[in-house]
């Protein structure tokens, strides 16, 4: 389907509810594999809101991207408790094991302090992870 | 013979899934909680009114119940070790 009947189609669905723009944008990337300046536009427009309070919104949250990339991504988490646990001597077999086929990402933070290190991987976390459960993620993403 | 196990984001990312997947399979009746508010013992069960946890292949198969243990072909491997506790 045409990306901007992709769009019309999202924005219809979440027509009269009360804050659209959060699910539209999840649901755009998700059939879209991102939000760029044209998806900004149109969904402005459908909303009645002005590109710059779409684009604030779009560039405020991380996980929202301009450009697709259909590599799986892991994200690690290196906020304070996760350093402190040792996710900084993980990250380099982690990245020997991603090469260019999986997408690293830090983030801060997945809320598994207690845990630490911790990673996502699509919509599942893991925590306690060692070099080897990480580079086992990663190989497996 | 029912089972509690905690359905919290951080019980989910130490394995409490898989856990309760082998419960399941060993015939207990497993109940999924929300959250027993203690992370370091997590994947933490409750059998009968008593905690046990970290629940693991290594750490934690030997200090349940006979009965429960008997019934439980394998625990799954999941990281249930705490590097701090052992």
């Amino acid at each position: 389907m045409d990306r901007e009947l992709v769009i019309e189609d999202i924005c219809a669905r979440h027509a009269g509810r009360e804050g659209p723009l959060l699910p539209i944008l999840h649901d755009v990337q998700a059939e879209l594999g991102c939000v760029d300046r044209e998806a900004e536009a149109q969904i402005a427009a459908a909303l009645n809101l002005s590109r710059a309070d779409v684009h604030g919104v779009v560039s405020f949250y991380h996980d929202f991207r301009a450009e697709a990339d259909p590599r799986p991504e892991v994200q690690i988490c290196r906020a304070e408790a996760c350093q402190a646990r040792g996710v900084d001597a993980l990250v380099p077999a982690a990245k020997a094991a991603a090469g260019e086929r999986v997408r690293l990402k830090t983030v801060y933070c997945l809320g598994l302090c207690s845990a630490g290190p911790a990673a996502r991987c699509g919509d599942a976390v893991h925590a306690r992870l060692d070099e080897a459960a990480l580079v086992a993620l990663v190989e497996g993403a | 013979m029912r089972v509690r196990i905690s359905d919290d984001a951080l019980a989910l990312a130490v394995g409490a899934d898989a856990v309760a997947e082998a419960f399941a399979n060993a015939g207990c009746e497993v109940e999924r909680v929300s959250s027993w508010g203690m992370h370091w013992l997590e994947p933490l069960v409750e059998i009968d009114g008593k905690g046990f946890g970290p629940v693991g292949p290594r750490t934690s198969r030997p200090s349940l119940p006979g009965r429960v243990r008997s019934r439980l072909a394998r625990l799954p491997n999941t990281p249930s070790s705490p590097r701090n506790s052992a």
